[in-house]
């Protein structure tokens, strides 16, 4: 079963750019359009969680926020650029889980949505699932399923390893490797990129995935 | 002494003619021949009246001089009680001054509209850009080439140019508010780094950062800032090398660079306002306002920013976190 996103932002680059993440996630996301009928909207698509910018056209977020939780306690996360102390004590007050100012880093946003499911339903995992050559990634403990072995990865590893099965047969740029790393506060360099990359190459040898990763040279590594 | 001379000088066409009219008068009794008796004795009376009426006109003067004397430190808005009115003089004054008062507060009143007006603009319009900023960002994301990198590190400059105006226009004003407690300085520092992955990574330039294990008491948004430009800085100042970022004792954050340096003749004045120096000259984006905003910041955290620097070798820019001048509301 797939959780239901509801995405309230009336700008639509972020709202569209929302919405492939959270698919990209495994996650059923749907932006509201009419502004003026939220509810309608809401009562449809029975979220389990709504993203909730301010600043809407007709009313603001604060107003929809009161309206759903007259009929629901499902999760809602504030997204805005008024990111003054008063905006966010307003938010949680009106019946807001969590505040994220804009401009966010989609990773900062992956993280909050998917903590805030795992603390509110508690059925099945909320972890999408990214597999390839039978070897499944579980999001939920850093580790790596193959033949009924699971093999245990560091953070960077893991992290290495989600941003190219994310992004399967295509290739991610060393750069893009290394930013990946750099939003978890590993602050890496290139050399180190490499010692890491060829690391996880070795474990996943032994674990008889020879060339699970696939080096282009002068761009970048390759899953798949 | 010298208001008495004053004084003296003030009423001098009162004590001539006076002076005058007891000469007069002194003269027409001699040419009538009077006893002599009959004039020195009023004359007498006349001249202790006369010296007793100066005493309490002195005194009187004197305690009206101090009281316009304080009313002189006190700003127009606190001036409403006026010395009682005694003459025609005291009286068209005190009106001119009214008419003063009313037209300052009147301006003072305008001013502030129009500065609360300025405020509610830019706060708004500093929420605009980082609307589509947020989605150029987002887009951003999902793409991965030197092209995207180099947009998305432009796109971090126009965010912390968004920010700087936000800044200052905040710094000092009385709508700011400063959340102060205890923060984890890793995480402050942190998220601040995190901004500017790309174009470490997209220029090579590595970082080293020892964790700081330090809790300090200060605001996290501003303290942020000061971080966001201090490392800014030393980005846009070193061409390849190494950022690092360490505690030092006692209490002080330390970023240091291997960047071109800052000459010694500019050192003393970097945190001045406008005050660009050689480096900033030869680079025509510098405002001269960035340090100058984190030093005022640090001011009023309580904070102190220094910087060493050798040319060629680069430079260090050490904050101090200690709370020495500030007080706890």
């Amino acid at each position: 079963m797939k959780y239901r996103i509801l995405i309230v932002e009336d700008d639509r680059g972020i709202a569209e750019a929302i919405e492939k993440q959270l698919a990209m996630w495994e996650l059923e996301a749907r932006c509201v359009w009419d502004f003026r009928a939220v509810m309608n909207e809401f009562s449809a698509f029975d979220p389990h969680l709504v993203l909730l910018d301010i600043s809407l056209p007709l009313y603001n977020g604060y107003h929809w926020c009161n309206e759903i939780r007259r009929i629901s306690k499902v999760p809602i996360i504030f997204i805005s650029s008024a990111s003054d102390n008063m905006n966010i004590v307003m938010a949680i007050n009106m019946g807001g889980d969590d505040f994220i100012a804009k401009p966010f880093d989609q990773s900062v946003l992956m993280a909050k949505i998917q903590a805030m499911l795992r603390r509110s339903y508690d059925f099945g995992t909320v972890s999408p699932i990214f597999e390839h050559r039978g070897a499944i990634l579980n999001t939920g403990d850093n580790t790596l399923t193959y033949n009924n072995s699971k093999i245990e990865l560091s953070k960077n590893e893991y992290r290495i390893l989600l941003a190219l099965m994310e992004s399967q047969g295509k290739v991610v740029s060393r750069e893009k490797l290394m930013e990946r790393l750099w939003e978890t506060d590993s602050f890496i360099d290139d050399n180190t990129l490499t010692v890491n990359v060829n690391r996880l190459r070795k474990k996943l040898e032994n674990a008889g995935l020879k060339d699970f990763i696939t080096t282009k040279f002068g761009v970048g590594y390759l899953v798949g | 002494m010298e208001f008495l001379l004053k004084y003296l000088k003030f009423r001098r066409k009162v004590i001539f003619a006076f002076f005058i009219c007891f000469i007069l008068l002194l003269l027409s009794f001699a040419l009538y021949h009077l006893p002599l008796m009959a004039v020195v004795y009023p004359m007498g009376l006349f001249c202790l009246g006369s010296i007793l009426f100066t005493a309490v006109d002195v005194y009187r003067t004197l305690q009206k001089h101090n009281k316009l004397v304080q009313l002189q430190s006190l700003t127009a808005e606190l001036i409403d009680e006026m010395p009682s009115i005694e003459t025609q003089e005291d009286e068209d004054y005190q009106a001119i001054i009214h008419l003063l008062r009313d037209e300052q507060a009147q301006l003072k009143n305008r001013m502030e509209l129009r500065y609360a007006d300025m405020m509610d603009y830019y706060t708004t319009w500093v929420h605009q850009i980082k609307t589509p900023i947020a989605s150029m960002r987002l887009n951003l994301q999902n793409e991965d080439s030197e092209f995207s990198r180099k947009v998305a590190e432009d796109l971090q400059r126009i965010e912390q140019y968004v920010e700087m105006v936000l800044a200052f226009l905040r710094l000092d004003s009385e709508s700011t508010d400063y959340v102060i407690r205890r923060y984890d300085l890793d995480e402050i520092v942190k998220s601040v780094v995190r901004k500017f992955s790309t174009q470490f990574i997209r220029r090579k330039i590595r970082l080293q950062y020892e964790p700081l294990h330090t809790d300090v008491i200060t605001d996290e948004k501003w303290l942020s800032f000061v971080v966001e430009q201090v490392l800014s800085n030393a980005l846009k100042y070193t061409q390849n090398g190494t950022i690092s970022i360490s505690m030092e004792q006692p209490n002080t954050l330390c970023i240091r660079d291997t960047g071109i340096g800052i000459a010694a003749e500019d050192l003393p004045r970097i945190f001045d306002k406008g005050y660009t120096g050689y480096n900033g000259r030869s680079d025509k984006r510098a405002s001269g306002i960035g340090l100058h905003l984190c030093k005022r910041i640090c001011n009023n955290l309580g904070h102190t920013i220094k910087a060493e620097s050798a040319p060629g070798s680069g430079t260090v820019i050490r904050i101090g976190l200690d709370q020495s001048k500030m007080e706890l509301e």
